[in-house]
């Protein structure tokens, strides 16, 4: 709040107990809790006031635009409306950046104040009651919010066609046609009566506390993101991550009313490790050797250690067990061509021209788990994947994690050449230098993955047979799986949508 | 010897002194609104001193009186106004109002709109829900700006918020009514124009001695330097205890000579006598710039009945009241 001070001289100057009125402004029209953009835009209405004339203005006051404000801004121009509504400015506990819980579980969830009370897509949320007092609650842009707080009433949607407004002047140009549009008499005729006293409202004081406490909950429970071994499909979507956010972070009873409900449930698992293990594991790990561990290791196990590893026997089961289903079935076999790639429904169960739904997901289980089986669909591919195989190979030996069992996979960088020449064939290049507890401690990680992917394809597998139309592949991940560094240990967390 | 500031506000003569008058003019304004009165109208001969009283003191009064900063508006009326647009915009230009530009003037309905917004943002910082205009040069207000007035006063209205016009002109605003009355405007009469008091000149020694204490005690240049605008200008004398209004008998005595001289078939009674304020004004403005810096007895050997007399024969204080009167 560098800026107060140019507030704070023009109240010593002017050393008096009310303001010179150099614009239009009315103390009514302010609320501590009003979406900061709304204020602005109740501000240039009454004013007539242009784009140009807005940012001029604050400027006198302020060094940042007033169009796109960061959380001091924010703070900056309520504390402005404040001193011109002769109203005591209070410190407001939504107004923060620290709910910018950004790689939680790997997903971003940006809930800083900035950024939810922008004017993001072609609609505004309110809340029918308090607009009837020119009010517009910020927390009506918290999007895991259903209902507001103060009125226990649904917010509604106003749709505004931004599509005329240039970028920059969105923000309050969005808000002002909004106003203009859901209250004609503006600034006239609207209720002066005060809103409910806010410190009778319990669930908003709760609202408060748990947001201004999001950032430590995630840290404290979840911890520290390390790497994202399984995304889940459709992640981007808000409503998804809000689930999540509200599963994960469980909001207090009081708020339980308000809180959106799409009907999902969240099963979390954790799976710790040792801080020890997980310390010699992890410490060397990029983001290139995370990238690069399942397919080195799992690869390494299937030749090294099947008996051993649960999660290369769990693997190669469900691909019998694809094998079984595939021999069982007599009509209706799903194929899938990869050039153009089409769905094909055909009676017979071979054709040269594409594969069908089982050896499908053979495969692709195999380019995930077990390299040493796979089969590109053609010389190129095959050569394409080995290279790469190659490179993970190289990261792993260059953390000093693996050891490498031929010769030029030793040097620090890789040249064009020394890939190509790998060619399009299987080799085992390098072998693990784990110890037994590591070993065992990774092998949990990827039974937990394994089951995930079976899961997957199971799901998926099983509806083909009860007659849907696959429409993609692969099969699409129901849950996440994150490798995270907690306090005193490390955390696979997996997470599932249902 | 000082040398004299030409930023002296006496030199420049952008200062004023409270005289009754004035206390009697804001007085009766103070009246009318604790008793909200939607109008009135304050008449006076030009000269007299309304105009600086209104601009120095009403506000200052209406603050201490109702103790906050009163939502009051002065507006100098500057001539007829041609058009709705131009009436709107000419009273945003006399506003407080920071996005008003001269160069590009707004259009009718929006600078009405943000002239009537400025009006409920004056009353609504103090938590009022009444707003007083004061118009100067009223005698100017058209029939058709007072209907345009009026229809403000109805939209505040809707809008819970009280409007009081107190217009303050010379004689002619007087006629005013009577006309409006009597070409079906009444209703213009009823709401701006029923209530009226008269200002008038100074009208006794009594009267003349206050203001002239104003000179000696109640002013002061530079700010917050306690130096009155007497020993600012006679500062020896002053030490020596010369006072402006020592000299209150002598100045009346020739002030109501000259004020009789303007009638001379009619002598009028000692309590019609009304001296403009500024012949008063002017008077001490040249007496404190021509005595500057002399001694106590070099000032009351020089200042005599014939030094007064000369100086209101310059001033023409004689075709000053005979054409006042006439108001």
């Amino acid at each position: 709040m560098d800026n107060f001070y140019r507030l704070s001289s023009l109240i010593s100057t002017t050393n008096k107990s009310h303001f010179e009125p150099l614009f239009n402004w009315r103390s009514d029209l302010y609320d501590a809790n009003d979406n900061t953009y709304f204020l602005i835009a109740k501000f240039s209405l009454l004013n007539k006031l242009n784009f140009e004339n807005i940012n001029e203005f604050f400027k006198q006051y302020f060094s940042f635009d007033v169009y796109d404000l960061d959380v001091e801004g924010h703070r900056s121009v309520k504390y402005f409306f404040s001193v011109f509504s002769q109203s005591i400015y209070f410190h407001n506990d939504f107004i923060t950046d620290s709910s910018t819980l950004d790689n939680v579980l790997g997903l971003k969830i940006n809930l800083s104040y900035s950024h939810t009370t922008k004017h993001h897509g072609k609609s505004i949320r309110y809340c029918p009651e308090c607009i009837k007092y020119l009010k517009l609650p910020e927390t009506a842009s918290f999007n895991y919010l259903d209902r507001c707080v103060i009125h226990d009433t649904k917010f509604s949607e106003f749709s505004c066609n931004f599509q005329h407004t240039r970028l920059r002047e969105r923000n309050v140009k969005c808000y002002e046609n909004f106003l203009m549009k859901i209250c004609p008499t503006y600034p006239a005729l609207f209720l002066t009566k005060p809103l409910i006293a806010r410190n009778n409202n319990d669930p908003y004081i709760e609202l408060g506390k748990w947001n201004s406490t999001l950032d430590n909950e995630a840290k404290s429970k979840l911890g520290r993101h390390l790497y994202t071994f399984k995304e889940i499909d459709d992640h981007g979507s808000d409503q998804l991550v809000y689930t999540l956010m509200i599963g994960l972070l469980t909001p207090p009873p009081l708020l339980n009313n308000y809180i959106i409900k799409n009907g999902k449930s969240i099963i979390a698992k954790f799976s710790s490790i040792k801080n020890e293990v997980g310390l010699s594991l992890f410490e060397k790990y990029k983001i290139a050797q995370f990238n690069a561990i399942r397919l080195v290791y799992s690869s390494f196990c299937f030749l090294n250690r099947r008996d051993e590893a649960s999660f290369i026997k769990s693997i190669l089961d469900f691909i019998d067990e694809l094998n079984l289903r595939f021999e069982k079935k007599t009509n209706n076999f799903w194929y899938f061509n990869e050039r153009d790639r089409t769905w094909i429904l055909s009676d017979i169960s071979y054709r040269s021209s594409s594969q069908n739904v089982y050896t499908l997901l053979i495969n692709w289980l195999a380019e995930l788990w077990l390299p040493s089986l796979y089969n590109g669909s053609s010389r190129r591919v095959s050569e394409s994947y080995f290279n790469n195989f190659y490179i993970l190979n190289h990261d792993l030996v260059r953390s000093g994690t693996f050891r490498p069992l031929v010769d030029d996979l030793t040097g620090l960088e890789l040249s064009f050449g020394q890939i190509s020449i790998y060619g399009s064939r299987f080799r085992e290049l390098s072998t693990p230098n784990f110890s037994s507890e590591q070993m065992f401690a990774l092998d949990s990680i990827f039974d937990e993955i394994a089951k995930s992917y079976i899961s997957d394809v199971r799901t998926w597998i099983d509806r083909i047979e009860c007659g849907e139309k696959p429409d993609h592949f692969p099969p699409k991940s129901r849950a996440l799986l994150s490798l995270q560094k907690r306090q005193n240990d490390y955390c696979l967390i997996s997470i599932s949508v249902d | 010897m000082t040398e004299i500031s030409r930023d002296h506000p006496v030199c420049t003569q952008e200062y004023a002194i409270y005289t009754p008058p004035i206390h009697e003019m804001c007085e009766t304004i103070s009246r009318w609104i604790e008793q909200r009165q939607t109008g009135g109208y304050i008449y006076g001969p030009s000269r007299y001193g309304k105009s600086k009283g209104i601009r120095s003191f009403l506000a200052k009064i209406l603050n201490e009186k109702f103790d906050t900063e009163f939502p009051l508006m002065i507006w100098s009326h500057p001539t007829n106004s041609k058009s709705e647009r131009e009436f709107w915009n000419l009273l945003l230009m006399a506003s407080r109002f920071e996005f008003k530009n001269p160069i590009k003037p707004k259009g009718k309905i929006e600078a009405k709109y943000l002239f009537k917004q400025h009006l409920i943002t004056l009353a609504n910082r103090v938590k009022y829900n009444y707003i007083v205009i004061l118009i100067d040069e009223a005698q100017l207000v058209l029939l058709n700006e007072w209907h345009w007035l009026l229809g403000l006063q109805n939209e505040l209205d809707l809008e819970g918020y009280r409007l009081s016009i107190v217009s303050v002109g010379s004689h002619q605003i007087s006629f005013q009514p009577n006309f409006f009355a009597r070409t079906g405007d009444a209703h213009v009469v009823t709401r701006f124009l029923l209530h009226h008091a008269r200002f008038h000149g100074i009208r006794s020694q009594n009267e003349l001695e206050y203001i002239l204490e104003g000179y000696d005690n109640d002013s002061e240049w530079p700010d917050n330097s306690n130096i009155s605008y007497t020993k600012y200008f006679l500062s020896e004398a002053f030490d020596d205890g010369f006072r402006l209004a020592d000299l209150s008998f002598l100045i009346w005595n020739e002030l109501t000579e000259k004020y009789n001289l303007a009638f001379r078939s009619y002598k009028p009674k000692s309590d019609q006598i009304e001296i403009p304020m500024n012949q008063i004004a002017n008077l001490i403005e040249r007496l404190l710039k021509e005595m500057s810096n002399k001694p106590k007895s070099e000032i009351e050997l020089s200042i005599s009945s014939e030094y007064i007399s000369k100086i209101l024969f310059d001033q023409n204080m004689i075709s000053q009241v005979w054409t006042t009167s006439t108001d």
